[in-house]
This record gives C-alpha cells, structure tokens and sequence, in this order.
C-alpha cells in the first residue's frame, strides 16, 4: 500500500521532471496534481481556500463556499476519501450548518469525474480556482486553526465604526503561522447571536476576558467582515462540543459503515474472489478498532459520493478476512490499513479503484430512502452536482 | 444343546485357547459369574439368539470390560484375534439367515426397478421418488435390493395401491393426454442471463417423455471453465439431463435433449455452483433479462450496480455464463415402441367376455412374468361383472382391474419357487426374471419371455445368447449405472456436504461430475471387456470438464465425459483415485483414512472390518500452541491404545495409501490443518500391507491390491450379491471361486467374468 500511496507524489515528480526540478516546479505539479481512483494524492496537492458553506448537499457530500459578498459561489464535491472536521472532530457535510466558515484544500477533478461540479467558462475566465472543485480537506476554523497549535488571544473589544457600526473583539493569533489563515491581529464582528461558551455552559459575553486565549467559529458579515457563531473560552469547552461531534460522526458511520477503496482484485472463476480494502482515514480510531474485531464483515459497493445501493445490508457480501495490515504515516485521505479479503460472491463493484463500505459490529438500520442509489436513474442523477 | 467340548470345539485353537484361559475360569459350569456360561454355550451362529449372546461376549471383550481388571488380561493381539474370529463367525451366521430361501420366496423390487419396470410394461413414467410415492430401500453394504431387507408392510401397499391407479391413469388416461409443444421466449429483444446457480423455471404437469430444444449462449470463464446446463428438477434436487454449452453469443445454438421426465417444476440452470448469499438468502440474484443487441461486457459499464460482477476489467465473463433466448418444451410424447407395450391392454369389445379375460391375461402374464392359469384370472372378471351390474362404467372398472393386477405380489415382488415342490434351481421364467433385473433392472421383454416360454433358456448357449443381445440393448445403461453405484457405495457421495468454508470449490455440478465418472468407467471397463485389475489401477479415466479442473488436469477441457489417458503428474488411475470413492468416507471438514481403509476392505476386498469399540475417543483439535500434525500422525498416536492397534493395524493401511487426496479427492503434498502453529505438515502415504507387503504411496498401493488374489474373489461376491438379491454365504464361496477360477488366464476381463457369472450354476440357482 505504500507503493500505492507514494505513487502519487511519484507522478508529481516525474511531470515536474519533465521540466527543470525547481521548486516553483514542483509547487505548481504539486497543485495541478491531477487525483485518481486507488491512489491518494501527495501531501499538499491542490489549493487552500476559505469560504461560507452557503450551499450543502449532504447526501451526495457536495457544497458550495462563498468567498466573499461579491464573488460567486465555489461548487464543490468530497473525494470519496475526502475529510470534514467540525469542533475539532470528524464530521459529514450534513454537520455542517450553512453559513459556517470553513476552510478546505482542493484539487482538480477526481479522473473520470471532471463533469460532476459543471464549471461555466466565463467563471473560470474570473478565477482559475474553480477548476479545483473536489475537496480532500473541509474544516470550519475551530478545528483547522487547533489542529495546527493556533489559538486568539483576546486584546479586547471595540466599537466598530463607518456605515453599520458593530461590536468589534479584537484578537491576534497565537501559535505558528498557517497557509491561508489569518496571521496577523483581527477584528472578528460580535453581538447577542455568538454563543460564547465556559466549560459546559453558555455564558455571556462579557465573560471573555483580556488575555483569554480562545478558539472562534466563524461566518460572513457586513461588508465581508467575519463574524463569531461561536467563541470558546477554555480547552473544556471546546472538548464537549468535540466530543457531541465525535459521537454525532460514529452514528452516522456505524450506520452508513466504513469507506475505503479497492486496491487490488483477484476473481476466482466461479463468481468469487478476492479484494484488497485501504480504509480512508479522517475517523475516529475507535471506528477502526471495531471494524477490527469483525473477522467477515459485510461488505456494500458504493459510489464516489459513498453511497450504497437500495438496503446497503442486504446488497453486501461478507468477505472473510485474510490479512490485516497497518502502514505507519499513512497519505492524506488514508487510515493506513489495508486489509485483504475472501468473498465468496464478488459485486460488480469490486473493482480496482471502487469503493466499498465494511459494515462493523453495530446494529443494522435500514437508511433513508432518499440516500439510497435505487436505480441506474438514481445513479445518474447523483453523477452530476444539482444545483438548488 | 451342544457339550461344553462341542461348543468350543466349533473354535479354530487359538480362540479355543483364549476362550479356556480368559473366559472360562468365571463362566463356566462351576461359577456361572452373572449366570452366564460361555462353556456350553452353542456355537451354532445360524441361530440368531445365540448369535446376540456371542456378540455379548465379543462386546466385552472388545471394550476391554472382559476380563475384569482383577483378572489375567490378555494381549491386543489377543483381543484383536478373537474379536476378529468372533466378527466373522457372528457375519457368516447372519448371512445364513439372510440367505435362508423357503420352498417360495418373494424379492420384492427396489423401487427404482419398480419405476423402470412400469415403463417397460407400460410405456409410462411413475416418479417413485415424488413425495408420497414409495419409500426409499433399506441398503446393506451399498445394496438396496437385498430381498431379506426389503419387506412389505402395510405402508408399502397402500403406497402400491396408489401408484397402481396413478400407471393406469397414465397408460390409458380419460382426458386427452396428447403432445403439446410449448414455447417461452425471454422476451421480444431479450436474452435471459443466468449467472451461477440461477435457472429458468418451467414446469412439466405431467411425467412421461420430453423433448427439449433451448437455444441459448455459453460463454467460458475467463479461466476456460465451461458453463454447464442442467435440467434441474427442484423438488428431487438433481438434474435429470444436462450439457456443457459452449457457445459464443453471436452465435447461439439449439439444445436438443429428450429422455424420460417426472412431473413437477424444472430449472434451466447454469449448474456449476450453488452458494448460499451471505445473509442467508439463496444468493444476490441477477438473473435479468440483457438486451440482445448488446454483449455482457456492456453490464460492466452499464452503471455500477449492488449486484454480482459478470465481466472482470478486460471484459471476460469472471464465471461460466448461459445466455438463453428460448426453451421449446414438447411432450408427453408416446413413441411407437411406448404405444405398442399398451396394445392388446384394452379389449376393443367391451360385452365380449372372451376378449376381456384374454386382455386381462396377457396383461397379468407380463407383468407377472409368468404363464398365467385361468383360475387365476377369474377374480378381475367376477370384480369387473360385480362393478358393471352397479351401473358402473366398463373403462373405469377395467382400469381398476388392470390396476389390482399390479398391486398383485406377483408383480412387486420377484416370485421364486412354489409351495409344493421344493427347486433347487430356477424355472425358465425365474430364470429370465433374474436375467434381466440383474442386466436391466427391469422385467424381460419379448424375445426374453420368448426364450423362456420354449423352455430354451436353462440351455447354456442359449442363455448366452440372450445374456450377449441383452448386454448391447440400451438397457444395459441401467446395469452399468445401478451396479457401481451400489457396489461402490455410491451413495455416500456428499452425504456429509463438505463445509463451504473449507471447501468453497465443491458444488453440485462437481458431486455429480465424481459419480458420474466412476459409473462411467466402470461402463467403460465392461464395454471394453477390461481386465478387473484396471478397476484399481490403470492410467486412464472418464471425465467431464468440471472434474478436469478438478483434477488441476489443463485445458481444453472435454465438453462431455470423455475418456483420457492420465499423464503420471496427475497422480491419478482406477476407482480408488477417483473422487467420489476419496471423498466418500470425509466427514464434511476432513478425511477421514480408517473410513477411506474401511471402505476399501468391505469394497475392494469384500471383508467388512469388525466394529469399533465403545466410547472411542474422538481425535482432538489442534488447539492454538501446538505445533501443526497430520490426521494420520493422531491416528497412530491413537492406535498405540493396545486395545485399537490389532484392528488399526489391518484397516488402517488401506486408507493411509491415500494420503495424498484431502477430503474432496484433490491431490496435495502437505496437509492443511485448522489450527496448531507452524506450517502445514507433509503428509506420508506409506504403509504396510496386512500381509506384510510394503508401499511408500498410492501407486504401489494400487499395484499390489491389483495383483491380489481377493480382488476378483470380491468384485464376484459383489456381483452375485447384486444378482441373487442376497448375501453370499460360506455355501456359495467355492462356486464363486470356480468362476473367478475360471476367467484368471484373461485376466478376469469384466464382461467376461460377468458372462461366466451368468452361466454358472450359482446363477441358476435359487
């Protein structure tokens, strides 16, 4: 799998090569890296770009970013090994609430998919960035800037002035400097509507402090100002948000169960065979340590936007686990294990590159319907963003 | 009663002598221990009560509960000598009583001969096997046509009565029974797909004969694995006709099959494989319809779908694919020669009395195989004038008389003897009787009763004759089908299914492929006129594609059973190699080698090894931290118990030379062992003879059971047992010996030796 993994960053080498290996070379290889199905990009591949989360299509994980008050929306669709974090922990697009501030890395259309987020050319004329409509990496700012060891120091408040004046809290950032955040002191807009929270409870504002040293949720305001939905006074208060959203993530995906893709297949000639199964990463272990203990979980064939066919249990085939294997620094997109599979009925879509969700040891309940692919209609429909 | 001396004088000395020193110092007239005394008991073993007592005693002693533990104990040897003597002459009396033949004895038909013999006489088809139909036959050694075995109960002849009226109603039925020809096509534009394991139903109302025309596609895996089409009865679960199809989906074919059909629901089925879905259901079903103008390769790009995968990425179908488009079902059809059997069944004048009785006669005359006086007739008359005088009508009375005629004993039963003169040999009639449900499984036919009538077939060169015309009728087919399968317990193939977990690759289609191989070569060994020894050891077999992927034996695989020579490599030749007879005795997760070496002494060798002790223990699993050991490496551990290793030693041998097939026949070099540590052990396929001949592996295993004298002596014991419908006792042994005696010099060629078995004296007699 290791093999598997580097491969990527082997064709970004090889097409920086082409021309002179300089770093502008290999940067701009790097961002034009082109993803494809079985193999995880290299670190740092695509672009990063900020934005509301102003349209949200939970069941096919698609969306959009607003940038800023003028610019046009940012379609975009999850990688099947794609990630959302929200308060700091594994989430859906569904956990997302419109109109959070979010920051993600983007690439070029997964191969094969370059028609799923139509892009108008005269857009494109505007701004090349919408050709990187498929995203790896979603985060509202909670969890992007502690994930990366940033936090605010409170300097104060102000009162805002000019044509709609606001309450000002001003901040200036603590920790290292990231790629596409804010790295210098900033007026984030406050008022009756941010929940500020202490410990386990909602307090007013009042109680944030000079010298507090805070995380912050953001979303647009007047005249593209951002402003605070959420202020976190202490580590407490942020791990109970954390943990409400880390039980939130594994309801969802005990009962969605496990994605990962196929690496290798192997067909027997009587309709069986073998498969070999990379987990994305972005769970919590917890998820990983379960699927572990089911030596024949049930395995569903699904799309690149993870969903399953009609009743995803009973469409799955229980594949005997043969190997188990766990690689260290796994790519991005990657959990690192890779686990090898008899099946004694193979599905259509077991096939290199496809995905496949492993049902673990949890209770089986039957999904909404209108997450189901029940039909090749179905499927049609879901190749293509649809826009609201 | 028998005198002390006399009673153990019946012993050979040793079991004298272990009776005397181990038995007797508590059970003899003096002490009487448990009142019970081995020093007068009689040695006549014929006498089924004194036979219980002896197996009292060889029980005891066999369990080690005899002699107390207070007491002198005797050697394994020992034990082993007398239980063995003890075995034999407990087998040898109960053969006796089977054997045992009144002055009149009646064999009742298996039901088998019972179906085969109504469409002889009738040119119709009875389902036996259909439920509520006839109750399945008792079996003893393989053999379910043993006379003493299959009695009559009350059961049997309500189940008689109701099959008799079912062949009337088919042979002369009130509705218009006439062929039809009905066509079902997939659909206007459309070709049905079955994967593995799916049909195409269609359902048959009523048996008889059919003629099948499916035009379809098959398409080979990408290994080369043929698709096999299978007729697929649902409710027997078995096929009663198939083809492997090849064909490409350009260009279909057209399937002609006709032959012999119950009624009730069929599957059109791609009949290689058999797999329950993981949840529990059948399997995840494609079965669709696929538009004719596209080839299956467009399934693949179609839209990913939740179903099974039909094309791998190079677009090669991942399993054995049928494509059909249409079945044409014709049928019932009544041929000429089926019509003619029912002539002369119905008077044409229904008031003239002399032309009822003399339908009636020539009925019952057929079907009891036998002339057939007046009186004897003259009770279907009465009942058919008694029924007519109620206003009753003739056709319905007629047929009730026809059918009472079949539930006579003299029509289910093979009739032997008569109750005033005791025969020693069998009259004409007997005699053709015998000949052909020994060759045909059914009644004699014309030519045959013929013979019979002119008194001509106790003539040996006529009995030659007619054994020569009968062995190149197509009926032979029955004969070279049932014998193996009855010889060689065939049977027990797939009787314990083998778990799919260890053994995914075993199916339906390959169960049937391992029978049919073994039946087949056992025909071919008789149509050649083989030597007998090539029953054990040759380099050659008949095999189907299924059993040559089987037998890791490389493409082109045979579209049909063929006969091919076997390369050294493939490590195979005779009935002992096939794997049917290999996987026979497995227990469904693993070989199982004292059965395999039982099996080959009852079968091979003719000599049933005597039973187990109680409460043996069972051979342990391996558990986690212990290093990985053979099957048979537990066995010899095992048998170093005193008390086994006298049997063990002579059985064990004869299972242990087939080391080197697991459970389901394939060859292997290292036995796979569930659990333990450490890697697969080697497996050891030598062993010793309990003659005292060494072997290192099945090869010279099989050598050296080809040159063995019992060989032929066995295979002739075998086949009388099948013919006489008993059991051969120590009485028939010389005259066994004098046939085998005679066909030695050509190597007991199989037809010959049959041929001698059916002029022989023991033939003939009752």
């Amino acid at each position: 799998m290791r093999l598997l993994a580097h491969s990527g960053l082997l064709l970004v080498l090889c097409l920086a090569a082409r021309n002179v290996l300089t770093a502008e070379n290999i940067r701009e290889a790097l961002q034009n890296h082109v993803p494809k199905s079985g193999f995880f990009p290299p670190a740092d591949a695509g672009i990063h770009l900020d934005g509301d989360l102003v349209v949200s299509d939970p069941i096919n994980r698609r969306g959009a970013l607003r940038k800023s008050q003028h610019s046009k929306r940012h379609y975009f669709a999850m990688l099947p090994y794609g990630m959302v974090w929200h308060h700091g922990a594994p989430a859906d697009v569904r956990d997302i609430p419109v109109g959070t501030h979010m920051h993600g890395r983007f690439l070029l259309p997964l191969e094969g998919e370059e028609n799923t987020i139509p892009i108008a050319k005269e857009d494109l004329k505007v701004n090349s960035d919408y050709r990187y409509n498929h995203a790896i990496l979603l985060e509202d700012d909670a969890s992007f800037y502690s994930r990366r060891g940033r936090s605010w120091k409170v300097l104060g408040f102000e009162n805002g002035g000019g044509p709609a004046p606001r309450l000002k809290l001003s901040v200036e950032p603590v920790g290292p400097e990231i790629e596409g955040a804010i790295n210098k002191p900033v007026l984030f807009d406050i008022d009756e509507s941010t929940r500020v929270w202490r410990k386990r409870q909602l307090v007013g504002k009042d109680q944030i402090k000079t010298g507090h040293n805070i995380q912050v949720n953001l979303t647009w305001g007047p005249f593209d100002s951002l402003a605070t939905t959420d202020v976190w006074l202490d580590e407490e208060s942020l791990a109970a948000c954390r943990e409400i959203q880390r039980q939130r993530h594994l309801r969802l995906i005990r009962s969605r169960f496990l994605p990962g893709w196929v690496d290798a297949v192997k067909n027997y000639d009587t309709g069986g065979g073998e498969i070999t199964v990379t987990l994305f990463g972005g769970m919590d272990p917890i998820l990983y340590k379960e699927i572990e203990k089911v030596k024949t979980p049930k395995i569903s064939d699904a799309a690149t936007t993870l969903r399953t066919w009609s009743y995803h249990q009973e469409y799955s085939v229980r594949g005997n686990r043969i190997k188990w294997k766990v690689a260290e620094n796994p790519p991005l997109g990657s959990s690192g294990i890779q686990i090898q599979f008899k099946i004694p009925q193979m599905l259509e879509g077991f096939r290199q590159g496809r995905i496949v969700r492993l049902k673990g040891p949890w209770t089986y309940v039957l999904l909404p319907a209108d997450e189901w692919i029940a039909s090749p209609k179905d499927f049609e429909l879901s190749s293509k963003l649809r826009l609201p | 009663m028998p005198t002390m001396a006399s009673a153990l004088e019946e012993f050979e000395k040793t079991s004298q002598d272990f009776l005397k020193k181990y038995c007797l110092r508590c059970h003899d007239s003096s002490k009487q221990k448990g009142k019970f005394r081995i020093d007068n008991l009689s040695s006549d073993f014929n006498n089924h009560l004194i036979a219980e007592k002896w197996n009292e005693v060889r029980f005891r002693i066999n369990a080690s509960e005899m002699p107390p533990e207070d007491e002198i104990q005797p050697t394994a040897e020992e034990i082993g000598n007398i239980v063995d003597k003890l075995t034999q002459k407990i087998r040898e009396g109960a053969a006796v009583r089977m054997a045992q033949r009144a002055s009149m004895e009646h064999y009742r038909l298996s039901r088998q001969e019972y179906a085969h013999t109504i469409y002889d006489l009738l040119g119709v088809v009875y389902d036996v096997e259909a439920p509520g139909a006839l109750n399945e036959d008792p079996r003893w050694r393989g053999f379910n046509r043993i006379g003493a075995l299959l009695s009559v109960a009350p059961s049997h002849l309500e189940r008689y009565f109701v099959a008799a009226e079912a062949v009337i109603e088919l042979a002369l039925p009130d509705a218009d029974f006439s062929t039809k020809t009905n066509h079902n096509i997939a659909g206007n534009g459309k070709r049905r797909l079955l994967q593995l394991g799916e049909g195409w139903g269609f359902d048959l109302k009523h048996p008889g004969r059919y003629r099948l025309r499916i035009r379809g596609s098959g398409l080979s895996a990408f290994t080369g694995r043929i698709p096999h089409m299978s007729i697929w009865h649902k409710h027997h679960k078995r096929s009663f006709d198939g083809v492997d199809l090849v064909a490409s989906e350009d260009e279909p074919v057209t399937i002609e099959l006709e032959g012999l059909f119950p009624a009730g629901g069929y599957e059109i089925r791609n009949h290689a494989r058999t797999q329950k879905h993981a949840n529990g259901a059948y399997k995840l079903f494609r079965n669709e319809l696929i538009d004719a103008t596209n080839s299956v390769l467009s399934l693949k790009d179609a839209h990913p779908s939740p179903r099974t995968k039909i094309v791998d990425d190079k677009g090669r179908p991942v399993m054995p694919l049928l494509i059909i488009d249409w079945i044409e079902i014709e049928g019932p059809i009544s041929t000429a020669a089926d019509l003619a059997k029912r002539k002369g069944l119905m008077p044409s004048n229904e008031n003239d009395t002399f032309e009822i009785k003399k339908c009636l006669k020539y009925f019952a005359e057929r079907a009891w195989r036998r002339p057939v006086i007046d009186e004897e007739i003259e009770p279907y008359l009465n009942y058919i004038n008694a029924e007519r005088e109620t206003d009753e009508p003739f056709r319905s009375v007629y047929r009730s008389a026809l059918a009472s005629i079949l539930i006579s004993r003299s029509f289910f039963n093979l009739v032997e003897g008569s109750p005033k003169d005791k025969r020693l040999h069998l009259n004409d009639f007997e005699l053709a009787s015998r000949l052909s449900f020994f060759l045909w499984s059914s009644m004699p036919d014309e030519q045959l009763f013929s013979v019979a009538r002119n008194g001509e077939l106790n003539i040996s060169s006529k009995l030659e004759e007619e054994f020569n015309r009968m062995i190149v009728d197509p009926k032979i087919e029955r004969f070279l089908d049932s014998f193996p399968r009855q010889w060689l317990q065939l049977h027990r193939v797939g009787m314990f299914q083998p778990d799919p977990k260890l053994y995914p690759e075993y199916d339906p289609w390959l169960e049937e492929s391992m029978v049919k191989e073994s039946t087949a070569y056992f025909a071919e060994l008789f149509r050649k006129n083989l030597p007998l020894r090539e029953a054990v050891d040759s380099n050659w077999t008949v095999l189907n594609s299924r059993l040559a992927i089987h037998y890791g034996i490389s493409m082109p695989y045979p579209k049909q059973l063929t006969r091919i020579k076997l390369d050294p490599e493939i490590n195979r030749g005779g009935l002992l190699t096939h794997a049917s007879i290999l996987s026979l005795s497995s227990d469904g997760t693993r070989h199982r080698p004292v059965h395999r070496g039982a099996w080959v002494s009852e079968a091979i060798l003719s000599h049933t090894p005597p039973p187990p002790p109680p409460n043996v223990a069972p051979l342990e699993p391996i558990l986690g931290d212990k290093p990985k050991i053979t099957i048979r490496s537990q066995i010899e551990a095992h048998a170093t118990n005193p008390n086994c290793a006298s049997c063990h030693s002579k059985i064990d041998p004869l299972g242990l030379a087939f080391e080197n097939f697991d459970a389901i026949g394939r060859w292997r070099e290292t036995e796979k062992v569930q659990g333990g540590v450490g890697k697969d052990p080697l497996v050891n396929a030598s062993g010793i003879m309990p003659d005292g001949q060494a072997f290192s592996n099945s090869f010279e295993f099989k050598k050296l059971l080809a040159d063995h004298d019992l060989l032929a002596e066995a295979f002739i014991e075998h086949l009388a047992t099948y013919a006489l419908r008993r059991i051969m006792t120590v009485d028939d042994m010389s005259q066994l010996r004098s046939i085998v005696g005679s066909t030695k010099r050509d190597d007991h060629r199989l037809a010959n030796l049959i041929r001698k078995f059916v002029l022989s004296d023991l033939f003939s007699k009752r």
